[in-house]
């Protein structure tokens, strides 16, 4: 200790100077010249700004997963016109004022085409404005907030937006489940907060009774109040706007607390970690999900069978799914550019604009309308059975 | 020294001004924008922490509060910006004179649990009242700020914008401390009781000293919702106030230019540190504690001319700093 604060004596002085220099040496480190390679072999670059630490650092994880398939297979082909597409990570961990800096620093990157990201709605729309003003396309793929593309035409969405999410989740609980009476539990975010508003609505519009909404923050980890107060209702079902981590927890604790009903998630909780987290609890769960299991497309099982055989897991989740479809979309935009000899980032905008019937994973086609999002939007019941995400069929 | 300190500061101010001149990088004037935005923050928590003793961990609420009543009386009401951000300075600060008063009753660490239970309810309210605030999703399309005639877009006119509202709050507080009224609040640090016994009105500096901290956060909230056209609470937690919090104890409690490079260093730093990846926040945290470890008068410490009782002051409030 004493030598410790010798030393701190001793280098008291130059110690800012020090601090400084660390500082600068930073700064230059920051600032690499994009390496001059040989001229046709200048890899193709694209922007990914999303958590990849953080609280939803892991949906993060999922997204790299989904862009590092795309990326092999494309650039096994020997990539675009023998140009290699390559992508560009930047931690914002979700947060809006790191998505700002870092939409200033991907704008200036000339050698950036478009960017994909971010993951909530609030960090997508501080991150738009710039995007906007330098003409890059910002391909959101995760967040489906309505109006998310409302900043201006360079925001695409690629989740089908809470609206319909909401619509098919309704039509499960009243369809297929025969329910009078439905209690809404959401997080207390844009998401959890959309969801239940258009559930509500949804739900209503069809003569279901709604016992009661209520809310949690995203830090909650006890839901046995909620939990008890709602079970006292005594409702047919419980719709849950929620990510997989609150979901399992608060299924778990349902159980604990001898709670039987029927619940009903958005598809936010569809991804094997959903098993992982609340293994049994989580068993009779009813969600949406983007991709069709009963029949699943070419595409979407050869996906599945790389994303197996690479990660040691039965299936992808949405998270890896989208982010996959999300980069696909972007090639395809900067392979028809440059069919049409011009690669930049107005050409990749437009052509992504003009994506029809793409054959994609998440989805069967993508078409985008006029709003840059989902024209068709399908979305296809599921149920969590021991472990598995099944298509659920009524019985 | 003192040669060096006359010289110091007018060779700063120069290059600052002068940057235009010398950089085109919009990235490099955002988180200039940015750190000038923290610096107001800091220095007003500085009046607060550093000189007055007052332990608050509401300061982002504040900053908070003037980034959506400009948003919103410019939204709604159609005001341009320079009476909008006037205003948002004003209402802050009359609403931290109105908190001041039941927060004064507490002290130390109390005091800042209370200013930190504001901030998180600050922060409930703004995702809560939806029909106001836009909810979790904030508010989107703030316009621009309009300077006689004259449209504020380029980054460069924002750096600009804010480097002369920084240095009207510096000159501010820079009045503030070296007038009676900041030797009456560095006294309230010292010891109340013997403040109080040669005739200082405590509980009038402390509100006053609560005012003019949250009018420049006010202030400092109004020109970010303007500059980033969209606000929402996320901007504005908890996590924030420790941010701003850290930037004092880099800077050196009571340090007024301190405050500026504690806030500039500390923005600058994390981007600086992109490179590291996820790896970034563990060089931030850690030169913190190195900082506060090494350099407990904070890096400008050694820059102050020591009487054996300024050095007592500082010692004891680092002390707290600390705890």
């Amino acid at each position: 200790m004493r030598f410790l604060f010798q030393a701190a004596q001793a280098i008291r002085l130059p110690m800012p100077v020090l601090l400084a220099g660390i500082i600068f040496l930073g700064l230059m480190l920051k600032f690499p010249l994009p390496q001059a390679l040989a001229a046709d072999k200048e890899p193709i670059y694209f922007g990914v700004a999303g958590p990849f630490s953080g609280d939803n650092a892991e949906y993060g994880a999922m997204w790299k997963r989904g862009f590092d398939i795309a990326l092999e297979e494309i650039n096994s082909q020997g990539g675009l016109e023998g140009r290699p597409v390559e992508v560009v990570y930047e931690d914002t961990q979700s947060d809006p004022r790191q998505a700002a800096s870092v939409a200033q620093k991907f704008s200036r990157d000339d050698r950036l085409l478009a960017v994909l990201g971010d993951f909530s709605t609030s960090a997508t729309w501080s991150a738009s404005p710039i995007y906007q003003r330098a003409g890059m396309v910002q391909l959101a793929f995760n967040p489906s907030h309505p109006d998310l593309t409302k900043p201006g035409d360079c925001v695409f969405q690629l989740a089908p937006d809470q609206t319909v999410q909401a619509e098919a989740l309704a039509g499960a609980v009243i369809d297929i489940l025969g329910a009078k009476r439905l209690a809404v539990l959401h997080l207390n975010t844009d998401f959890g907060k959309a969801v239940r508003d258009n559930i509500v609505k949804a739900a209503q519009s069809r003569g279901v009774e709604i016992v009661t909404t209520e809310a949690y923050l995203p830090t909650d980890k006890d839901f046995r109040a909620i939990l008890a107060k709602v079970k006292a209702l005594a409702p047919d079902a419980v719709a849950l706007g929620s990510y997989y981590t609150d979901t399992a927890l608060i299924m778990k604790q349902a159980r604990d607390l001898d709670f039987k009903t029927q619940f009903v998630a958005s598809s936010s909780v569809h991804s094997p970690a959903l098993f992982t987290l609340g293994g049994d609890a989580v068993n009779g769960l009813i969600t949406n999900s983007v991709f069709n299991f009963a029949s699943p497309s070419p595409l979407l099982q050869e996906f599945t069978a790389k994303y197996s055989a690479r990660y040691k897991e039965n299936e992808p989740d949405t998270f890896a799914t989208q982010a996959y479809d999300a980069l696909r979309l972007l090639i395809n935009a900067a392979a028809q550019s440059l069919k049409n000899g011009d690669l930049n980032r107005k050409s990749v905008r437009d052509e992504l604009a003009a994506t029809k019937d793409f054959p994609a994973v998440s989805q069967a086609t993508i078409t985008f309308n006029a709003k840059r999002q989902l024209a068709e939007p399908h979305l296809f019941p599921i149920i969590a059975r021991d472990g598995h995400f099944l298509p659920y069929v009524k019985p | 020294m003192r040669q060096a300190r006359t010289f110091l500061a007018p060779a700063a101010a120069l290059l600052i001004c002068a940057l235009p001149l010398l950089i085109q990088d919009q990235y490099v004037y955002h988180v200039m924008i940015m750190a000038g935005i923290y610096a107001i923050l800091t220095m007003g928590l500085n009046l607060l922490l550093g000189c007055a003793g007052m332990f608050s961990l509401g300061h982002a609420a504040f900053y908070g509060l003037g980034a959506y009543f400009s948003a919103l009386v410019t939204l709604r009401l159609g005001w341009p910006f320079l009476p909008a951000l006037l205003a948002s300075g004003l209402f802050t600060g009359l609403i931290g004179g109105v908190i001041a008063f039941p927060a004064l009753r507490l002290k130390g660490i109390f005091l800042a649990i209370g200013t930190m239970g504001f901030n998180e309810i600050f922060r409930l309210t703004a995702i809560n009242a939806e029909s106001l605030t836009g909810g979790p999703a904030g508010l989107t399309g703030i316009p621009r700020p309009e300077l006689f005639g004259y449209p504020i877009e380029r980054s460069v006119d924002f750096y600009l914008m804010i480097i002369v509202l920084c240095a009207l709050v510096y000159f501010m507080f820079n009045r503030i401390l070296g007038s009676s009224p900041g030797r009456a609040l560095i006294a309230i640090r010292d010891d109340e009781t013997a403040a109080q016994s040669v005739g200082v009105n405590i509980t009038r500096f402390k509100v006053a000293a609560f005012v003019f901290s949250s009018f420049s956060a006010g202030l400092a909230g109004s020109f970010f919702a303007h500059y980033m056209a969209y606000i929402s609470p996320d901007n504005f937690g908890l996590a924030e106030s420790f941010s701003i919090l850290a930037m004092v104890a880099l800077g050196g409690m009571g340090n007024l230019p301190g405050s500026v490079a504690g806030a500039a260093l500390l923005v600058a730093g994390p981007e600086a540190f992109r490179f590291m990846q996820e790896y970034r926040l563990l060089i931030y945290g850690s030169s913190l504690i190195l900082v506060v470890l090494l350099l407990p008068e904070g890096i400008f410490g050694w820059m102050r001319p020591k009487t054996p009782a300024a050095k007592a002051g500082l010692q004891r409030t680092a002390g707290t700093g600390g705890g």
